[in-house]
């Protein structure tokens, strides 16, 4: 790498591609874009962390707009999960400081294991809006309603589970802050799993929670130094132009099969992280 | 889409505002955004403009795995306005990269306002907790 021309080109041209291939398999750039800029191109995860967080404020804001739209977020439920989130986040930053490279290393191959493992059995069934809630969500009147485009008529929900979607949000605000990703993997099975939201309104609210809580941990990284321009600006602009490029290449293709399919390049990509975290080097 | 608004919302007049509103700020920054940084990038890449540090030097500490603390990111006030009026490509790009983290900032503000409208306290002081975790966490990065 001779010249800073051909290095803006190449990561630009592989934050593209890393930002295609995340939204056509559901996981956003941030996972992929990291390894290839560790793995592939020997950036520090430091700096690679630092770049991913901008990209992923910028792919999700475009989507929240999307849903916010469409009336499909919640936004009380959104507010209340930030405060877990964004504290989250901090402690996620602030642990960054402290813990060694190899751990970072360590814990980012977890949580790809964790994307795959979740990403093959991908396969979330609509159930029955959920008719009585639990008593914080009445509380904090979290039970809303979302327009399905289908039928044309509006689906009422309530809302449970919320001290156990609040502290497994905590988890997923120190993840997005510690390893600089959305975590939406995270974030989506804690409101449709413990919070029983329909999924619609899962998915939708997840975005529009990535971006805030990206920016607690995004504002850190930035005045600490670590959002280096001539890395974030490649990054940012080519993830967020693959991600509207997958999204609609995703119309088109067998997603079920390429999820398959690379449920096992991501373990590989995580088997490679997690060497790195002992030591072991393959470039 | 517009579908949607002509089937009867349970949702307040201002909610419907504020959805309103929160779509443009995001949907429109992040565009803004990228065109700054694009622009800071076309003038990095052309060479139009001098650039702060060695940026052989720069590409070669990023790739070499290290941290350096060479390598310059503008911070303060005065270094982005003397920054801009030299027209710096990283200026430029970091301008661009931190409108781009205070969109969600924003967007948290104009909730806020929503709250404010609908005289729900407890959201108030929620969207508040927040607002002030956000800003934490830069004066956070200060110290690290």
């Amino acid at each position: 790498m001779s010249s800073a021309p051909i290095f803006i080109s190449l990561v630009f041209l592989t934050s593209t591609f890393a930002g295609a291939l995340g939204s056509i398999l559901g996981l956003g750039g941030g996972v992929i874009v990291i390894p290839v800029l560790t793995l592939g191109l020997g950036v520090n995860i430091r700096y690679a962390i630092g770049a991913s967080i901008v990209s992923v404020i910028a792919t999700s804001s475009g989507a929240a707009a999307t849903y916010v739209k469409d009336h499909i977020t919640n936004i009380r439920v959104a507010m209340l999960l930030e405060v877990a989130t964004t504290i989250g986040a901090l402690c996620g930053v602030l642990a960054s400081a402290f813990i060694s490279t190899q751990w970072l290393y360590l814990v980012f191959s977890l949580i790809l294991l964790y994307s795959a493992y979740s990403m093959g059995k991908q396969s979330r069934q609509n159930r029955a809006p959920l008719k009585q809630g639990d008593k914080w969500a009445d509380k904090l009147k979290l039970h809303s309603s979302y327009p399905d485009l289908a039928t044309g008529k509006e689906v009422h929900y309530s809302v449970t589970g919320v001290p156990l979607g609040f502290t497994l949000m905590m988890g997923a605000g120190v993840i997005s802050g510690l390893l600089g990703i959305g975590s939406g993997a995270l974030k989506v099975p804690a409101m449709d799993g413990a919070m029983k939201l329909p999924i619609k309104v899962s998915s939708a609210t997840s975005n529009f929670m990535i971006g805030v809580t990206a920016a607690a941990s995004a504002g850190a990284y930035y005045m600490r130094g670590d959002i280096i321009p001539l890395l974030a600006a490649p990054v940012a602009l080519g993830v967020l132009f693959g991600s509207l490029f997958g999204t609609r290449l995703m119309m088109q293709m067998p997603t079920k099969k390429i999820r398959q399919m690379f449920v096992f390049v991501l373990v590989f990509i995580a088997l490679q992280m997690g060497l790195k975290a002992f030591g072991v080097s393959i470039r | 889409m517009e579908k949607t608004v002509e089937t009867k919302l349970d949702r307040s007049e201002a909610l419907l505002v504020t959805e309103q509103w929160i779509a443009f700020v995001l949907r429109y920054g992040v565009i803004l955004c990228a065109l700054i940084i694009s622009f800071g990038l076309v003038l990095r890449v052309f060479h139009l403009a001098p650039v702060a540090g060695n940026s052989e030097q720069i590409v070669r500490d990023l790739t070499s795995g290290i941290v350096s603390k060479d390598i310059p990111v503008p911070r303060s006030l005065s270094e982005f306005l003397i920054g801009l009026s030299q027209a710096s490509p990283d200026v430029f790009i970091s301008l661009g990269l931190l409108v781009l983290i205070a969109l969600p900032i924003l967007r948290v503000s104009m909730t806020v306002v929503l709250f404010l409208i609908e005289r729900d306290l407890i959201y108030l002081g929620i969207t508040l907790f927040v607002l002030s975790a956000l800003l934490t966490g830069v004066f956070m990065g200060k110290g690290l």
